[in-house]
């Protein structure tokens, strides 16, 4: 579960959230939408701290993730993230970029971590590539690699950064279609995405951001066809 | 990426390898005599490109010979000492003397005032006479045809102050180098007209370089070559005690035939 | 101009001898100094600022003097700055290493700014500590993008190795000088002392080459 409480974000002296609260549940698939540089992807970033909050709280299972004392290597290790970029090692292979931070980071023996990487590799349809570097691949299967690399760490929340945007069209469904099984297994995820469709149809539940506030925080059905506020409204139509 | 660490250390042991045999060369080239224990190894610092003072038979060894060693060695024996050669650029002779990384030079250097200024000199061991080296064709056979001319020295020697000497009464224009080579180069290349070499050292030259021609510059004091030691050393009136002795019994003019009449 | 090489063969082989003196020097000094860049390196990328302070100070000092002065002063200076004598051939190794670390610092650290910045944040995305991250993500790619710039500050040091004349290293040049006293000639055993150097200089570039080619063979 993540609780975040009036969290705030200032980059010098301009406010990217403006005190936003919120609660993801355990095995809940929340969307974070809104238009650009509404704060969406800070506020994602700000969960594994990749973004420290200028104030307000973050608790992942009880864990307050903003206290100095918390060991936010050990908290990054239960989330896992998946970026636009994918930035996967390019000098390693597939299946090292799977193993490298379950061995590194959790000491895991490496037959272990090579079986647990195959496994994952076969749940995103990439076997057989295993083997091969990243740049052999096309943007779709290096998002699915990257999907499967936060996975070989067995995080319980994963966060997706516009998974989908840096993609061509005819391979954000392949994309899509992994992070849809991945929410039927009841993981929970927090993604930010411009995709309606898929918000609409897996998300438990849609946040909308604008200008750093939260402005609805709704169910799928209820927001795509009932928005109460007008810069939702706005914000749908452009999209839809 | 494993191929290519291992690639790298493979050539990085190769030239391990190929290094190590430098070294164990290198060190050998240091002690120009046989090991005996027991005796306490003086370091004589020396500038090994000036035959027949000392040089290396580069066909044969590493070992640094010449008259200076066999002198060095000569002395140390009489002393109880062991010496150690070991090679410097001749304008790092001082320096190495000041600092304390040799024990003394032998290197057919002169006593000037300005280098007693930073070390001690023992009394003098050889004399030579100055040349003024030219080529043949030049026709300078006076100091007084040197008017106008452009005269070479070794940087730091006692060449130098030869010529600072003669530029007082007779114009003429001193360029230094670092090395006798580069001075003969210099003649033969026709950039200096006439330079100032001790004979000795340019019997060989001669040799070698038919097309030059020198005459002896006449001189009122004599001077000649010494050894250096640190500022207040010891070894100063150790070595000079030895030195007399060789003088007395005729070893030190065995030497010098050995060396420069051949 | 006449050349007699004729009688300079028989000491060839005593030249040669310099070339395991000349790598030796140059290869433990490039190895020292490319270990210390890299601490050095990462000074300066650093948020702590003395750290960066100290290695921007550094590099100032080393590539703002005559790397033959350095030398001089750690050698001949070594009695005071230690207290103790130390070996020409250390003295060679210790300016060589002090110096190449301040321009190969100044490589990485552009190497290292060069690498995106995803990868950093996908390393600390994956709770990988900032050690394990620079060593085995983040160095790696910065390495391979700067090889050639290294390999060129490896030959620059070989043929620069020659200054260690001055301090009397028996290398490939002292042994050129030394063969020129002997046999009263100049030119000879120069030239072949710059054939020696451009054989290994241009022996490094085809080393080079094929490490570069082998390293962009995952790419």
């Amino acid at each position: 579960m993540i609780k975040i409480d009036n969290l705030h974000k200032k980059f010098g002296k301009l406010e990217v959230l403006k005190g936003i609260s919120t609660t993801i549940k355990d095995r809940e698939v929340v969307a974070i939408i809104g238009p650009s540089g509404s704060g969406k992807s800070t506020f994602l970033r700000c969960m594994n701290l990749l973004e420290v909050p200028t104030s307000g709280k973050i608790l992942i299972d009880e864990v307050d993730i903003t206290d100095k004392n918390t060991n936010i290597m050990k908290i990054r290790q239960n989330v896992g993230m998946v970026f636009q970029h994918f930035n996967l090692f390019p000098h390693k292979t597939v299946l090292e970029n799977l193993t490298y931070a379950p061995i590194t980071v959790k000491g895991m023996v490496k037959t272990d971590a090579e079986k647990l990487a195959l496994d994952l590799l076969a749940k995103v349809g990439l076997s057989e590539k295993a083997n091969e570097y990243p740049n052999r691949l096309s943007g779709g299967q290096k998002q699915r690699v990257a999907i499967a690399r936060a996975l070989a760490m067995e995080p319980g929340v994963m966060l997706f950064d516009e998974p989908t945007s840096a993609l061509d069209p005819e391979m954000v469904k392949e994309v899509l279609e992994v992070m849809k099984s991945l929410a039927h297994t009841g993981m929970t995820m927090a993604i930010v995405t411009h995709e309606m469709g898929f918000a609409k149809e897996v998300a438990d539940r849609v946040l909308f951001l604008d200008n750093g506030q939260l402005v609805e925080d709704a169910p799928p059905e209820q927001f795509f066809s009932n928005p109460t506020s007008q810069r939702a409204k706005d914000f749908l139509e452009k999209m839809l | 990426m494993k191929k290519v660490i291992s690639f790298l250390m493979l050539s990085v042991l190769l030239v391990g390898v190929l290094s190590a045999c430098g070294t164990s060369e290198k060190s050998t080239s240091g002690s120009g005599s046989k090991e005996e224990s027991g005796k306490k190894v003086l370091v004589m610092g020396t500038s090994a490109d000036y035959p027949p003072f000392e040089y290396v038979d580069s066909a044969k060894g590493e070992e640094i010979i010449g008259f200076d060693v066999d002198l060095a060695n000569a002395i140390a024996e009489k002393l109880g000492y062991e010496v150690q050669v070991k090679d410097i650029d001749f304008t790092g002779l001082i320096p190495a003397l000041e600092t304390g990384q040799v024990d003394f030079v032998l290197a057919g250097m002169t006593p000037t005032e300005e280098r007693k200024k930073n070390v001690d000199f023992s009394d003098i061991y050889y004399t030579a006479n100055h040349l003024i080296v030219s080529n043949k064709d030049s026709g300078l056979n006076t100091l007084e045809d040197l008017k106008g001319k452009t005269v070479g020295v070794q940087l730091g020697s006692i060449q130098e102050g030869k010529a600072k000497e003669i530029a007082e009464s007779i114009d003429i224009k001193i360029e230094n180098r670092n090395r006798i080579p580069e001075i003969i180069q210099e003649i033969k290349s026709g950039r200096f007209d006439a330079a100032i070499i001790e004979d000795t050292v340019m019997k060989g030259y001669f040799k070698k370089n038919p097309e030059l021609t020198g005459f002896i510059l006449e001189e009122d004091t004599e001077e000649g070559s010494a050894m250096a030691f640190p500022k207040g050393s010891e070894l100063t009136k150790e070595f000079n005690d030895a030195l007399l002795e060789m003088k007395e019994n005729g070893e030190l003019e065995k030497l010098i035939v050995k060396w420069f009449d051949q | 101009m006449n050349l007699d090489f004729t009688q300079i063969l028989p000491s060839i082989p005593y030249i040669l001898k310099g070339i395991g003196v000349t790598l030796q020097i140059v290869l433990i000094a490039g190895i020292l100094g490319f270990a210390f860049s890299i601490l050095l390196a990462l000074f300066k990328i650093s948020s702590i600022k003395l750290l960066s302070w100290f290695a921007d100070a550094y590099t100032s000092v080393f590539r703002g003097t005559p790397l033959v002065l350095q030398l001089m002063l750690i050698y001949f200076g070594s009695p005071q700055i230690f207290g103790f004598q130390i070996e020409p051939y250390a003295a060679a190794i210790l300016a060589f290493s002090l110096n190449s670390a301040a321009y190969i610092s100044e490589i990485i650290r552009a190497g290292i700014q060069a690498v995106d910045k995803g990868q950093r944040e996908a390393a600390m995305a994956l709770g990988i500590p900032y050690r394990k991250m620079m060593s085995n993500i983040i160095l790696p790619q910065a390495m391979k993008n700067i090889f050639p710039a290294l390999m060129n500050e490896f030959i620059t040091l070989t043929k620069e190795s020659a200054i260690v004349t001055t301090i009397g290293v028996t290398d490939i040049m002292r042994r050129a000088y030394i063969v020129g006293g002997e046999k009263f000639s100049f030119f000879e055993p120069l030239l072949i002392a710059g054939l020696i150097y451009y054989l290994l200089v241009i022996s490094l570039t085809f080393i080079g080459k094929t490490v570069e080619r082998r390293m962009r063979r995952s790419d």
